[in-house]
């Protein structure tokens, strides 16, 4: 079964949803395209339909935003990661499910780091959201089976 | 009695294991259930499956709420293994994952879930789903 990576509309549909409903807040895709900057990102390996890999990126303060707003109180680094880890996650799951509803869906374990999100030819597709004037860069890339066990990212440090 | 007094009834026999690799997943459960009528004093956390059972393995819970994505042993590894253990035998289990489609639904069901919930959850579908178990269980 061929599965539409490259097609935006289930992207913005599990981003949008998990923005609103994990971080209380809005994304609007804005363009698309990677980014310079060193940014915070996480990455999940898409493994059931796939092999693929989602990353989500953004800057310090949209994180700490983000993760004050599901936390609750003020975040430490190590809660910026788990949040992050944890925002990818649901991110990855809900785009999954939109993806192929009716057939086994698998993530691998996320993992977290901070640096330039690499361009490459397996780019599938970079979304960029406007939220409250700040960047969530989402990025989907195609990754050969011996790399989509989730131990790698697409990151540049 | 209403479902708040016998929500604190049933925690106040037993606690409830909250089982979650991330701490804020752990923390976002434990809030949905304080809000759901819960003893926030009486909810157990682990991080994986295995160091949920080495708990199990040493008290009794009267609730278990378990994410599927995990290291060391995840969710379901661990559902199965409850299911193959008499004395875990029919300890309601509820499963809150990110990877949550029909098909997958209906094989957690399937191998001893009590409730499938997408992420992220919220205290009303926490509440539901409890309120569902009870009746089932009496």
């Amino acid at each position: 079964m061929k599965i539409a990576f490259d097609q935006a509309e289930p992207l913005d549909s599990a981003v949008q949803d998990l923005v609103e409903s994990l971080c209380f807040a809005e994304a609007h895709r804005d363009g698309s395209g990677l980014e310079s900057a060193d940014l915070c990102w996480s990455a999940i390996a898409l493994l059931e339909p796939g092999p693929a890999e989602l990353v989500i990126a953004m800057g310090r303060d949209l994180l700490v935003e983000f993760a004050d707003a599901s936390w609750g109180a003020a975040p430490d680094d190590e809660d910026l990661t788990d949040f992050r880890m944890e925002l990818v996650n649901a991110i990855g799951g809900r785009y999954l499910a939109i993806l192929s509803p009716d057939a086994r869906i698998r993530l691998g374990m996320p993992t977290a780091g901070e640096g330039r999100i690499a361009a490459g030819s397996s780019v599938l597709q970079a979304a960029r959201y406007d939220v409250d004037g700040e960047l969530l860069l989402v990025v989907v890339r195609r990754t050969s089976e011996d790399r989509s066990s989730g131990d790698e990212h697409a990151t540049e440090a | 009695m209403t479902n708040a007094e016998s929500r604190r009834e049933l925690s106040a026999v037993s606690p409830i294991l909250v089982v979650d690799d991330s701490r804020l997943a752990r923390m976002m459960v434990r809030r949905c259930l304080t809000a759901a009528g819960f003893d926030g004093d009486r909810i157990i956390e682990a991080g994986n499956g295995r160091a949920a059972l080495d708990r199990m393995g040493r008290e009794f819970f009267a609730l278990v709420v378990v994410d599927l994505n995990m290291p060391v042993m995840d969710g379901e590894s661990m559902l199965r293994r409850m299911r193959c253990t008499p004395a875990l035998l029919d300890v309601p289990v509820i499963v809150i994952s990110s990877t949550v489609n029909r098909e997958r639904e209906l094989a957690l069901l399937a191998v001893g879930a009590s409730c499938v919930l997408a992420k992220p959850v919220t205290a009303a579908a926490l509440r539901r789903a409890i309120r569902s178990i009870e009746e089932k269980t009496g």
